[in-house]
């Protein structure tokens, strides 16, 4: 039996193709959005089935979720990102019972019960602080590719202090320690520890339990995970598969119990 | 006696050459990687205006006292001391016109709401401490990602006959809410008009925060959008003008007039208090 789930998030369109039979993923795939959700499913979709040799009619059932779930034309069902992400950690490591999710320009902490349901979250949607996309816009302010960011702030023993909640604030406090000539490693230091910290004041709003894990784009950003396992006293587990995919990989399973349950015919065209 | 006033902001360096009560120069450069290069450049260019203006040579030996203020005044070591905006706001407009009960201040990053004591000094300031949501970057970046250059705003807002209720209003999320509103069919004036909303909207509530009296002049980059002071004259319905200088300017001529050493209104002999607050 052949699932997909397709995750069009803020920033970049994710897909999976789960057999449920073997448990195995058979094809995954990023990337970036592209103008509308319609379009970004589409060459996302193309690109998975493409990988593997598949076309759509062989999908038994797809599950679209995401910022743009509800627009996809070829879904047969859609479920909100947070349950996606609950059900996907969990069923890649059973003694998760909360998920870090920081993604593109959301951030939120989902507590999880043993069978992989949510009992519990909190998201910041509101503001880019503690986003990806705020680190994305600081990281090209000090101009340092996002991608070796984290690698670079790892180098760091002391950070700059950014006070700052506010991205923008922040990109000011930035320049500010560019025009003083502090050194990079220390500002990229400090960039990350000013989000982590700000993940870490959200996490207090839901109970924390053992075992935790990130996902979302961040997640690949060792310094931002290295701050954040200090602030919130914790160490992560790390998943098997890519970050990124977390969301995906739920939205497929979703899709797998209600196929099962309700044997919905295929209706997915790509 | 010549004195400099150095205003370096969020976004932009200000230097104002002063002679007694008169601005002989003034320049204003975007600031970036580079500062220093960038305040010594902006100082001379400043100082050539001066030249130009009174026809003799002015020299970067002939001005006598700098004063730094603004958001990066402590970059400039130049400076005899720094002082807080409000200051040379409060003086500057109190300076230009005598009847000033508020000046508000709308830059890159902080919109500033400062009241004006008799004495050309600041009572209460109000900034947005927090968050840059309608902030003059947030109508950057939103006219940035609309393809509208800053200078044509005010007109692509007055064209706009439904302006668009911009919900999330965190500038760093505007670029691509703004995006995805396009690719919706909402046309460029009406998010124009929204964005100039959110931002008056900002403004109304930190002038709401003083006890901001009948005559309020208008100093910052922003001022010189015309559609936002039509928004926030007709919200706040208070007679709103335009500072006499060029917007920009007021804080760093402020910053001079102070470092001349006088007080401006002095006939009502405030010397002695004037000093002991500047120092604080």
């Amino acid at each position: 039996m052949l699932l997909a789930g397709c995750d069009i998030g803020s920033l970049t369109a994710k897909a999976v193709l789960l057999d449920l039979d073997t448990g195995k993923i058979i094809s995954q795939g990023i990337l970036p959005v592209r103008p509308t959700a319609v379009e970004s499913s589409f060459a996302i979709m193309n690109t998975v089935l493409s990988r593997v040799g598949l076309s759509p009619d062989d999908i038994d059932c797809l599950c679209s979720t995401g910022y743009g779930r509800l627009e996809i034309p070829f879904a047969d069902m859609h479920i909100s990102e947070i349950s996606c992400h609950g059900r996907g950690a969990h069923w890649l490591d059973m003694s998760i019972r909360t998920v870090v999710d920081i993604g593109g320009q959301d951030c939120k902490i989902i507590s999880i019960d043993k069978t992989g349901f949510i009992n519990d979250f909190i998201m910041n949607d509101k503001c880019a602080a503690g986003t990806g996309r705020s680190l994305e816009m600081l990281s090209a302010t000090i101009g340092v590719p996002l991608g070796d960011l984290g690698r670079l702030s790892l180098k760091s023993r002391k950070p700059v202090p950014i006070s700052n909640k506010c991205s923008i604030f922040m990109e000011l406090e930035v320049l500010d320690a560019m025009y003083r000539k502090k050194k990079l490693k220390n500002i990229a230091h400090g960039l990350t520890d000013a989000v982590a910290k700000r993940v870490a004041s959200l996490a207090k709003a839901v109970p924390v339990r053992e075992s935790v894990c990130i996902t979302g784009g961040v997640a690949k950003n060792m310094g931002v995970v290295r701050q954040l396992e200090k602030y919130m006293d914790i160490h992560f587990k790390i998943l098997p598969v890519d970050s990124q995919l977390i969301g995906a990989i739920g939205a497929a399973l979703f899709a797998g119990d209600t196929y099962t349950k309700k044997g919905v015919p295929s209706e997915a065209k790509c | 006696m010549l004195t400099a006033g150095i205003d370096v902001g969020t976004r932009f360096i200000k230097v104002a050459i002063t002679d007694g009560n008169i601005m002989m120069g003034s320049s204003c450069m975007e600031l970036a990687a580079n500062f220093r290069g960038i305040l010594k450049t902006c100082f001379q260019e400043a100082l050539a205006d001066a030249a130009n203006f009174s026809s003799t040579r002015v020299r970067k030996r002939h001005v006598k006292k700098i004063i730094a203020t603004g958001y990066g005044a402590h970059l400039v070591k130049q400076a005899a001391y720094t002082i807080q905006e409000s200051f040379c706001l409060a003086r500057a407009a109190r300076f230009l016109s005598r009847d000033t009960d508020t000046v508000i201040d709308s830059g890159g990053l902080f919109i500033k709401v400062v009241t004006v004591n008799g004495h050309g000094f600041p009572e209460e300031s109000h900034v947005n401490e927090k968050c840059a949501a309608g902030s003059g970057r947030f109508l950057e970046m939103i006219s940035a990602a609309l393809n509208i250059s800053i200078n044509e705003v005010s007109y692509f807002a007055s064209k706009s006959t439904n302006p668009y209720n911009i919900v999330n209003s965190c500038a760093v999320f505007a670029e691509s809410d703004v995006i995805s509103q396009v690719n919706a069919g909402t046309c460029g004036e009406d998010i124009i008009a929204g964005v100039i909303n959110v931002i008056t909207l900002k403004t109304i509530t930190l002038l709401e925060g003083v006890d901001a009296g009948d005559t309020i002049v208008m100093a910052g980059g922003l001022a010189k959008i015309p559609a936002y002071i039509h928004a926030l004259a007709r919200y706040s319905k208070k007679d709103i003008s335009l500072i006499s200088i060029d917007p920009q300017m007021p804080a760093a001529f402020g910053a001079a007039l102070i470092a001349q050493g006088k007080t401006m209104v002095s006939h009502q002999r405030n010397n002695g208090r004037g000093a002991k607050e500047i120092h604080d």
